[in-house]
């Protein structure tokens, strides 16, 4: 199938991509194409197969409940691109 | 009950063109108790300074995995065996995926096709004593995100991370709540229940239960509504608020030839009105799939049973028990199991004592007490123990119900026990004749005009009682007394 | 100076033991060596002076005998490993200032082990590629050319700076990471030697994720035994990775001289009907024909469903890196593009943080789990997903490898397939239905083409066998023509 202009641009947004208009072409043709290639999954009949997220077999370890992390703030403000006050800071959000 | 539509709804609001009929679902955010985080060893306490609980997992650095609590699956567990819920052996983790700054991976953990507990139902007593079945649709796990501040200042929103990782359980019902008295009662209710599990600690003050509530009208016996979704209110009250000014809303539009919108809003605490939330996120695309980092979480029953095991006797329970082993009618019993403390304390002060009189006790003198000096149950300066004795030298007449009420007073002071008190200020009641008659004696003596008056009028005769009981500072048996009176006048 | 051509890691390490050279001479001969070779454009970062403290401190515990086992040998470090203290960028705009305050397992499991980090190695921006042309820092060089030819080569990739570097001596390890082949294309590119071990047996905490459910780290070495020798020391069970395996770490090196008489391997029919480069056909029959030789039963097999494994690759690689992604959104690190708002913010930092083929592959992600499309694409590519992992569980009942050539063709030119998003995905044909399935598979240079590019033929065995990977693989070392190394024509004196 191919993909319209209008769906790249949701894609985009869902994504928070920005395209710029000449983009936004070159990306129809090329994800047009690799749809229309991948389609060729159609021909397996999947018919009551399980879908497999993950080649490992097993199941989820868990650990206990112990607290032995977590005071990380200054590492994690250490690559911050605006702080204040031990806080990240961003445009103002309104709700 | 349920979405079927009923003619007969339980409540309904009557506007100008009849009678509406409210629908409303909850889907509840609960804090999940448990010392670390859902997928990392930081501390999940509440508060503390910015970005003090915070490890590299939760604030999603390159190459960060989550590695699953033990202990806050077992909670989800409980909670769903308490909610008499099925407990799914198989369940999923999938990513949620959105933007916003105070969810870092870009995503957030949760649970969509397959959760970790299935239906469950909920018993809630309505106000007339009346019962009705809420159903659970499902429990699962997720991720909390961190907190956003808005007025730090004018330009910028502050992103603290403390949160972001902590366990919550989100509990979806079905839409079967009519009113907001209905919602209130239920979410107290599900409190109860939590913090009976001590699963959740319930407070919602610090966020630790929040509700996004769904909410429809229709007219009797239609077909459901559009709703509407009132994000994360935090109070039991707001909830009731949100849910009256948006029921009244929607039948407005309605009523005025619009139509209701689909849309997510907000309850203002300040105006006691929702709004429509100003950031849309019209496409809601969460492309949901199952997180590449985690395995399917696989329960066996050995595991469950444990828990199961575990499982304290919760409110309904609790409340059949108290009735049928002690008496007791149902508006004492829902008082004594609303905390599984209070109903705690009263099971040793009633030990072998009159179960009635205990209640009383505790709903009265003891919780107006409590209230007085803002102390829980389990910081009372009275024990249970102690309220025992007390209520004792009641039963055997050593206190009458006056003097008990002072001694009651002394013990919140001193903490002593209440025979000590007794003993130590000889607070004792009078009971043997001849001290009450000498005291009879001189108050007839004393007021002769008196005696002659209440001959005309015996109702009189409580003014000579109450002369006695005074002269005794309250401690001649009153009973005594009256009959000595009756007896020394003639009457 | 110590001539490292001539040198690999056992060598290495065999010399340090014996006191040949010092730890520091070695490092201070590679520092040379990468000084003059920055036409191959292979290292992004660069730590020299550190690693000449640590050479140091290799020194005095070789003295004292107290080493790891690969103390003192200098290694490169693919930059998708989050480093402590060292810049890692992915090779993206978006994170060209990123310096983790921690370190992944495997190196730290590698510098316990005792090697020096000589620098942090180009890859494709967050592992999308396959030549090593999205780097953010520019195309990385193949030092293999044709005969008589002096068109520049990709190395391959996504792990083009790795290969390309071990391939030029400029290390003598370098880890790699392998999402749809990242570790052996490249490896079959540049006549190294790249093991893709068992999804599960390296962890992958503190790697930078790209398709969490198929990304592997690895070796890329100049002999199998060197493999084997890294891998003994990545691998292990880290429970800080809910998809590390707990699985004993057996001793790989007592593998490398097993008799192969009662071994099979299976050649997959369907393989056979791909489009290959006529001498790369012939090297797989080659290979084929050395097994037979030395009493290795040789079988035909049949895996289905793996032509459709490339494109069941390309839904779901796509798709988890779109969410993976996510969390470079300028908020909490890396770069940032302040726009009128936060939307813009996001949007902006973004899209100029990002390259093309990352862009591509994350809308090609978000568009194939979105409402509507998610059935019809992801969870149909996941169900394909099972059938080629069915179709190796049936294979491995019957034999105890699978052999197949790395990849279709040798390496092609800078700038060839670049613009053609298709031409370029099919390099993984052979490669990617091992990352479906999550087996081990290795990548051993087995000869030259008629222009004298190197070519790899692929290994496959089953979960957690790299051992049979090893045993098998010395065999194609010792049957091949001796594979001469590059020229040094790069060197700027």
């Amino acid at each position: 199938m191919t993909i319209s202009k209008d769906r790249i641009l949701k894609i985009a947004n869902l994504a928070k991509i920005s395209i710029s208009e000449d983009q936004i072409e070159k990306l129809e043709v090329e994800i047009s194409s690799i749809l229309n290639w991948v389609e060729t999954l159609n021909e397996v009949d999947t018919e009551n197969i399980e879908p497999m997220s993950n080649s490992l077999t097993n199941f989820l370890q868990m650990r206990e409940d112990i607290v032995n992390d977590g005071e990380k703030g200054s590492d994690i403000l250490s690559n911050s691109p605006a702080e204040d006050k031990s806080f990240f800071v961003v445009p103002k959000v309104i709700e | 009950m349920s979405e079927n539509n009923n003619r007969n709804p339980r409540f309904v609001i009557e506007s100008q063109t009849g009678d509406w009929e409210v629908v409303i679902g909850l889907e509840i955010h609960a804090q999940i108790t448990s010392n670390s985080k859902l997928f990392s060893g930081s501390s999940a306490s509440y508060g503390g300074e910015p970005m003090s609980h915070v490890s590299l997992v939760d604030a999603a650095m390159p190459g960060m995995l989550p590695v699953i609590n033990k202990q806050c699956v077992r909670q989800a567990i409980k909670t769903g065996l308490g909610l008499k819920a099925e407990i799914n052996n198989y369940s999923v983790f999938d990513r949620k995926n959105y933007f916003y700054p105070d969810l870092p991976q870009g995503y957030q953990i949760s649970q969509f096709k397959y959760p970790i507990v299935g239906e469950g139902i909920v018993k809630v007593t309505l106000k007339d004593g009346s019962d009705i079945y809420v159903r659970i649709e499902r429990l699962h796990l997720e991720q909390d995100a961190g907190k956003s501040f808005h007025d730090i200042d004018p330009q910028s929103s502050y992103i603290d991370l403390n949160r972001s990782g902590i366990a919550l359980m989100e509990i979806v019902t079905k839409p079967d709540l009519r009113s907001a008295d209905e919602a209130k009662l239920f979410v107290t209710k599900l409190r109860t229940i939590l913090r009976y599990l001590e699963t959740c600690d319930g407070n919602m003050e610090e966020g630790s239960l929040r509700a996004d509530i769904n909410v429809s009208v229709r007219k009797p016996g239609d077909e459901l509504g559009t709703r509407c979704e009132i994000k994360n209110v935090n109070s039991i009250k707001f909830i009731g608020m949100a849910i009256d000014y948006e029921s009244r809303r929607q039948i407005d539009e309605i009523e005025s030839g619009n139509e209701i919108i689909q849309e997510t809003r907000l309850f203002d605490v300040s105006t006691g009105k929702t709004r429509p939330m100003r950031n849309k996120e019209e496409a809601h695309d969460y492309r949901y799939f199952p997180d590449p980092d985690l395995l399917p979480l696989n329960l066996d029953q050995g595991f469950i049973d444990e828990i199961l095991i575990e499982l304290p006797e919760l409110p309904d329970d609790k409340k059949d028990r108290l009735m049928d082993q002690y008496k007791l009618n149902s508006y004492d019993a829902d008082i004594l199991v609303s905390d599984r403390k209070f109903a705690e304390y009263f099971e040793v002060v009633a030990k072998g004592r009159d179960p009635k009189l205990s209640v009383n006790w505790i709903s009265g003198e003891l919780f107006s007490a409590l209230n007085r000096l803002s102390l829980d149950i389990d910081q009372s300066p009275i024990s249970a123990d102690n309220l025992g004795e007390l209520i004792d030298l009641i039963t055997d007449g050593t206190l009458s119900g006056r003097l008990a009420k002072d001694v009651f007073e002394i013990m919140l002071e001193t903490q002593k026990s209440a025979k000590i008190i007794v003993n130590e200020q000889g607070m004792s009641q009078i009971t043997d004749e001849s001290s009450i008659e000498k005291l009879v004696d001189k108050i007839i003596n004393e007021n002769a005009e008196k005696v002659a008056q209440v001959k005309e009028k015996p109702k009189m005769v409580g003014w000579f009682v109450g002369q006695v009981i005074k002269e005794s500072k309250g401690k001649a048996n009153p009973s005594k007394v009256n009959e000595l009176v009756l007896k020394k006048i003639g009457l | 100076m110590i001539d490292v051509r001539i040198l690999d890691l056992s060598s290495i390490r065999d010399s340090l033991k014996k006191g040949d050279f010092t730890s520091k001479e070695l490092v201070e001969s590679y520092i040379e060596r990468i000084e003059g070779s920055s036409k191959l454009n292979t290292y992004n970062t660069t730590t020299f002076e550190q690693a000449l403290d640590r050479a140091a401190i290799s020194d005095g515990k070789i003295k004292k005998d107290e080493t790891g086992p690969l103390e003192g040998i200098p290694i490169g470090i693919k930059d998708l490993f989050c480093t402590h203290g060292v810049k890692t960028t992915a090779s993206s705009k978006i994170l060209e200032n990123f310096i983790p305050p921690y370190e992944s397992t495997v190196t730290e499991n590698l510098f316990k082990s005792g090697m020096i980090m000589l620098g942090k190695l180009s890859n494709d921006e967050f592992a999308m590629g396959s030549s090593n042309e999205t780097s953010a820092n520019g195309a990385v060089v193949n030092p293999w050319r044709s005969r008589n030819s002096e068109k520049e080569l990709v190395p391959g990739g996504s792990s083009g700076g790795s290969s390309a570097a071990v391939a030029a001596s400029l290390c003598p390890l370098a880890t790699a990471t392998d999402t749809g082949g990242s570790i052996r294309q490249p490896a079959a590119f540049t006549g190294t030697v790249g093991l893709k071990p068992t999804y599960g047996r390296c962890s992958r905490w503190g790697i930078v994720a790209f398709a969490s459910s198929l990304d592997q780290a690895g070796p890329i070495t100049k002999t199998v035994r060197d493999s084997a020798l890294a891998l003994q020391v990545m691998a292990g069970y880290d429970n800080k990775d809910s998809t590390s395996a707990n699985i004993e770490v057996e001793n790989f090196e007592n593998y490398m001289n097993s008799n192969l008489n009662s071994m099979s391997i299976g050649i997959p029919k369907e393989f056979e009907e791909l489009d290959l480069s006529p001498d790369i056909r012939k090297n797989w029959e080659e290979a084929i024909q050395w097994y037979k030789e030395s009493g290795v039963n040789i079988k035909s097999i049949n895996l289905p469903h793996c032509k459709y494994a490339l494109p069941a690759y390309y839904i779901i690689a796509p798709a988890e890196a779109s969410s993976n992604l996510a969390r470079y959104d300028g908020v909490k690190y890396g770069k940032r593009v302040l726009g009128e708002d936060l939307d813009s913010l996001y949007k902006r930092t973004r899209g100029e943080g990002f390259g093309d083929e990352v862009k591509r592959r994350i809308l090609m992600g978000t568009y194939v789990l979105s409402a509507g499309y998610y059935d019809a694409y992801y969870l149909k590519a996941q169900k394909v997903r099972r059938l080629i992992h069915e179709d190796f569980t049936e294979a491995f009942k019957t034999v105890d490898a699978i052999l197949t050539p790395t990849t279709p063709t040798t390496a092609f030119g800078i700038g060839e397939n670049i613009s053609d998003p298709l031409k370029m995905y099919s390099n993984d044909i052979l490669t990617v239905p091992v990352n479906l399935a999550g087996l081990p598979a290795i990548s051993i240079p087995s000869g030259l083409d008629s222009s004298g590019l190197p070519m790899g033929i692929q290994l496959i065995t089953n979960h957690f066998d790299e051992k049979s990977l090893f045993k098998l693989g010395k065999l194609i070392e010792e049957s091949r023509v001796n594979i001469e190394m590059p020229t040094d024509w790069w060197i700027k004196k």
